[in-house]
């Protein structure tokens, strides 16, 4: 637990925000699975050679823990892998308990509607 | 700050994004403008909707604003991206303090303000409306 609490204290620092006490269990779930749906959109950048989506997905993903290692690269087309993937963090930031984290994946949400315009 | 002071902020940017893409509509030749007064008179018209239904009254707006008025279509671009730069920070602000619909609305907010940036050049960012003190 002190390590998964470690982890969003450190993305909320790495955005600029500050950590929360007693990170809730449901949170560390959602930031998880964030982190794995960034992992993918990463995989579905670098395969499909889009070097500037998978800088901005990095930074992403630098932020909010790292990479999952063993993602792999969704079936879709990138901008439809941005959108799905900016659905899904819009849906975690909406469940998320912690104020902060809800800020960051708001943020991270309009991040990746934004990468569609470099596909 | 409060939810209500939050979504008053955001409602101040958004009376002052329409009041910029209606000056930038007549000024340039361009379909952009257009497009930004549009949307960010939903922006405006959602964020009504959304203190009326919390009992609020909102300040109105200002009848104008001290601004430079832009010369070209590089100073127009310049002012446009600074608006919505504007109009992300406070719909980023107004997700913390939110729950629920007005949460949800502050996740749109943001989302289209980040889309209006781009729209008008803006480098695509990670994280929209956060100031991140070192990416590294």
């Amino acid at each position: 637990m002190a390590e998964r609490a470690g982890v969003l204290d450190d993305a909320l620092r790495a955005t600029g925000l500050e950590p929360v006490p007693q990170p809730d269990p449901s949170d560390e779930r959602r930031l998880a699975q964030v982190r794995t749906t960034l992992s993918g959109v990463l995989a579905a950048a670098e395969s499909q050679d889009s070097p500037e989506v998978a800088t901005l997905v990095r930074e992403q993903l630098d932020a909010l823990g790292g990479a999952d290692a063993g993602a792999t690269a969704p079936a879709p087309r990138l901008t439809v892998a941005l959108q799905d993937a900016a659905d899904e963090v819009e849906a975690a930031c909406l469940g998320a308990v912690s104020p902060a984290l809800a800020q960051v994946l708001a943020s991270a949400s309009a991040g990746l509607l934004q990468a569609r315009s470099l596909v | 700050m409060s939810a209500a002071d939050a979504l008053e902020a955001c409602l101040a940017q958004a009376h002052r994004a329409v009041w910029v893409f209606g000056l930038l509509g007549a000024r340039l030749d361009d379909p952009r403008p257009a497009d930004s007064f549009a949307s960010s008179r939903r922006d405006r018209d959602d964020l009504l909707a959304a203190l009326d239904a919390r009992g609020a009254t909102p300040p109105a707006p200002p009848a104008s604003y001290e601004l430079e008025v832009p010369s070209d279509l590089a100073a127009g671009r310049r002012l446009a991206q600074q608006v919505e730069q504007d109009a992300a920070d406070a719909a980023a602000a107004a997700v913390r303090v939110t729950s629920g619909v007005e949460r949800r609305l502050a996740v749109r907010l943001l989302q289209r303000a980040a889309l209006r940036a781009v729209a008008w050049d803006a480098e695509p960012v990670a994280f929209p409306g956060l100031d991140r003190p070192d990416a590294d």
